[in-house]
């Protein structure tokens, strides 16, 4: 059941409603059915994925904690063999259900490039939705027990719950055991502010789902069906394409958050208003917040990082962000669209000098009419980016970037209406929230409580008579 | 007072004061989306209603009329605005019927008339002029009343009738407004027009089970209502005989005022075999007739386009097959009996190719002489004898 259904609607009143009146031991097992229930209304057939990458998980954890505390050899390559096994299992159901006809498709095409005739052998494999993040949240968890980061939970329904928590299964945000668990293990207790807090979370997350991101679908679909948008309504497709994955997803994640804040927990912010971004590691500092960050701890800071010089740097950056394009999906235009923000990566990086703040990001070394001047650059490459990773084939992708320079001229200028319509009150709130560095209007702490009441009202109106009917949210695919 | 009372209290006013604030700026965001969506006035009455009047005429469009999608002109009639008198040398064809053919879930201009038009435009612009004088709900005894007392007076060539059948299962059979009581009329309160779009948005949202749970409900309430323990399993054959004889009546009627007539039988988008859409739209359809269970609204389809083609060919009118040329389904259907812009296309390419065949036959208007009228003498003009 998706977030923006009467079903969850549902779902979620009853589950909240019975959790407060439930001591904690019982709320982590209603939870744990309710989490079973909501996955198992996608497909109940996958429930066992997600139990045999728990069960691995939960054994292997405790058997490679077990072996870092001894300080033999042996018990090392205990660890470590304890470490591949959940790994492989994980990388394993990932890649046979995600990848597997992909590899298989793949090879054919190049034995055929060879000018080899071999028959393709794939598999009718349906893809298990959230497959993708509860492997790489469950593998962060024994990865981290290796490093001595932190130490196994004995509690195996604990551990099921971390795994399968229902706000964040399907869709992120891929969380850490060492902080989420803590969470899990600890008493929770009513709070009404973080309550009230949760329920504006999830009022703006559904906004941004049903009014923005399902309002501009279609006229995304109209720009990227064919072969003939001229220039300027390429620019506005990729303009709503990036609204609409921005809304689409960060939405998700705010609902998730609101549910977990209803019921006392936290979920790391995953979307930190990336289109402000001045460069393209301030982008992934904003974007997808939780992937970006598992990459860097899991793959990029393990191959290396930044420490074995530029050329080191270099291949670090564009293998992570290959293999994160090829997370997103089994596709070659995301692994294409992971290898262009790797190579934005690997040119900021390798520009001029720049000095750091104390935040750890580039400070501007002009006024903020520069600033404003780099965030303007970067929205455009992103939306470059966007193109391919939204674009039906390398022909059609060319031909857009060939109107962009060739056929400019509009058909008529009504394209840009559904930009302005349903992306005009987001830009309004985002605006304010960047001002007021808040997650929502909930926090602008100044104004009056009256007129926050009628920007909700306005806010609610747009989003219950003016939201688009149902679409499935755009990362459920990954 | 104590002091928490006091709180508590204070607490409750401004929660209260907020909800108001909350209501009253939706409705002013309701009147608003109207007034930019539909022209509509912010103050006053905005429902269905402004399309409605109830005059000597009985019930039919109101002249000007406008609600949402739905504009009527001067006449009372959606669509363009005509003049009275028929220009010369234009075959003037009037569309009779309820909800179908005034359109319900088409988009603007896709109703069966409105696409009737276009077709015949591009077959020879100007020779034709289409009359939506369709009224939701009109019954065919109704049809025959309008018929006499005002559609008569736009001198139509043609009279184009797509009866409902189903009205004739109501609780009392169809009857002219002449037989009814008259109504009461209603008050002007003030309403909220936020409700009217939380019914709708609820309507959407509510899973279709739950749904057609409600409606069985209240199909079974209004049953109790009326006393009746039993639903017809199939159309009672006094119903039937009435329906024929409505039907005929306005045959004649036309034709006694030198008006040709095509009959089209009546579409619905169940097919040979019902899906489990297709249980919860007839469950829809029955709440607005109770006393037919089972497949009795079916049956009553199935034998009053028997009775239409029965007429047609006994009255030597022209016949437009619509049940026979559309097929069932989603595609043509919005729900139980109206049309989709596609399905709105599909008749009226079926009725079009009709008209074209009467029109290709006949050179001239009929004499009007010896007109009659089956009640009331409401009329503006005497009986009007044309030249050939």
């Amino acid at each position: 059941m998706s977030f923006n259904s009467f079903e969850f609607a549902v779902f979620w009143t009853v589950v909240i409603s019975i959790y407060w009146l439930m001591p904690l031991r019982l709320q982590n097992l209603l939870l744990l059915a309710a989490s079973y229930v909501f996955y198992a209304g996608w497909d109940w057939r996958f429930l066992s994925l997600i139990m045999i990458s728990t069960c691995v998980d939960y054994v292997a954890g405790l058997r490679i904690h077990a072996a870092t505390l001894a300080e033999d050899a042996s018990s090392r390559t205990r660890g470590r063999i304890w470490l591949t096994a959940s790994i492989c299992t994980n990388l394993g159901l990932l890649g046979f259900f995600k990848y597997c006809n992909f590899f298989a498709e793949s090879t054919v095409e190049l034995f055929h490039a060879f000018g080899l005739e071999v028959s393709p052998v794939t598999l009718n494999i349906v893809l298990p939705v959230g497959i993708s993040f509860y492997t790489f949240q469950t593998m962060s968890y024994t990865i981290d027990i290796y490093r001595r980061k932190m130490a196994p939970t004995r509690n195996f329904l604990d551990f099921a719950l971390f795994v399968a928590f229902f706000p964040q299964l399907v869709a992120g945000p891929i969380e850490r055991a060492a902080v989420l668990l803590p969470q899990i293990t600890a008493k929770r207790s009513f709070s009404t502010g973080q309550f009230t807090d949760g329920l504006h979370l999830i009022f703006w997350g559904l906004f941004k789902k049903v009014y923005v991101a399902d309002n501009l679908a279609p006229f995304v679909d109209q720009v990227f069906a064919g072969n003939s948008a001229t220039g300027l309504e390429v620019l506005f497709g990729a303009y709503a394409f990036a609204l609409q994955i921005y809304c689409d997803f960060s939405g998700y994640s705010d609902v998730a958050r609101g549910c977990a804040k209803c019921m006392g927990l936290e979920l790391m912010l995953n979307f930190n208003h990336p289109y402000v971004a001045d460069s393209p590691s301030d982008f992934w500092r904003r974007w997808h917040i939780s992937l970006s960050t598992w990459l860097r701890d899991y793959l990029y800071i393990p191959l290396g990082g930044n420490r074995q010089g530029a050329g080191r740097t270099c291949r670090n950056l564009m293998l992570t962000m290959l293999l994160g394009g090829l997370w997103h999906g089994a596709e070659w235009k995301f692994v294409v669209w992971g290898g262009y923000h790797g190579l934005l990566l690997i040119l900021f990086h390798s520009s001029a000098t720049r000095t750091t703040d104390n935040r750890g990001q580039t400070a501007s070394l002009t006024s903020r009419v520069g600033r404003a001047g780099r965030v303007f650059v970067m929205f455009h490459l992103t939306c470059l980016g966007w193109l391919i990773f939204r674009g039906q084939s390398v022909g059609q992708v060319s031909g857009m970037l060939q109107s962009l320079v060739t056929a400019w001229a509009p058909s008529s200028l009504e394209t840009m209406w559904p930009l302005v319509i349903f992306g005009g009150p987001l830009l309004v709130v985002e605006i304010l929230q960047l001002t007021a560095r808040t997650d929502d209007l909930h926090g602008l702490a100044r104004v009056p409580d009256w007129a926050k009441c009628i920007a909700y009202s306005v806010l609610f109106y747009l989003f219950a008579f003016h939201g688009a009917a149902a679409q499935s949210f755009i990362y459920f695919q990954f | 007072m104590p002091t928490k009372l006091v709180k508590l209290l204070k607490a409750g006013l401004r929660f209260l004061g907020l909800a108001v604030l909350f209501v009253v700026t939706l409705e002013i965001c309701t009147r608003i989306d109207d007034m930019l969506t539909w022209e509509a006035p912010f103050w006053g009455r905005y429902d269905n209603s402004l399309l409605y009047v109830s005059d000597r005429f009985g019930i039919h469009g109101r002249p000007n009329g406008q609600f949402e999608k739905w504009k009527l002109n001067q006449f009372g009639f959606r669509g363009p605005e005509i003049s009275k008198a028929k220009p010369p040398g234009v075959y003037r064809i009037a569309v009779m019927g309820a909800s179908e053919p005034f359109g319900q879930a088409e988009s603007p201009g896709m109703e069966f008339p409105a696409q009737l038009q276009t077709i015949l435009d591009r077959s020879r612009r100007g020779r034709y002029q289409v009359l939506n004088t369709a009224v939701p709900g009109m019954s065919l005894p109704r049809i025959n009343e309008f018929l006499g007392d005002y559609v008569r007076q736009f001198e139509p060539d043609l009279l184009v009738v797509y009866p409902v059948a189903a009205d004739h299962l109501d609780f009392r059979c169809p009857e002219p407004r002449k037989a009814l009581p008259v109504p009461r009329p209603k008050k002007n309160r003030p309403s909220l027009r936020l409700l009217r779009r939380l019914r709708v948005v609820v309507k959407r949202i509510l899973p279709t089970e739950i749904a057609s749970s409600l409606r069985a409900y209240q199909t079974r309430r209004s049953l109790r209502q009326y006393g009746v323990q039993e639903q017809w399993r199939s159309p009672p054959p006094e119903r039937l005989a009435a329906y024929r004889e409505h039907l005929t009546s306005v045959v004649d009627q036309a034709r006694s005022c030198g008006i040709d007539v095509l009959l089209a039988t009546h579409a619905h988008r169940f097919g040979e075999t019902l899906s489990a859409a297709d249980h919860n739209w007839l469950i829809a359809w029955r709440k607005f007739y109770p006393l037919a269970g089972g497949d009795c609204l079916i049956q009553m389809e199935t034998e009053a386009n028997t009775i239409i083609r029965r007429t047609a060919k006994d009255r030597g009118t022209r016949l437009a097959d619509v049940a026979d040329t559309i097929s069932p389904g989603n595609e043509n259907f919005s729900d139980f009996v109206h049309f989709t812009d596609l399905g709105a296309r599909i008749v009226a390419e079926a009725i079009a190719a009709k008209v074209l065949e009467i029109d290709g036959g006949s050179s001239r208007h009929a004499s009007r002489a010896g007109c009659t009228h089956t009640l009331g003498q409401r009329m503006d003009d005497s009986c009007i004898t044309a030249g050939s």
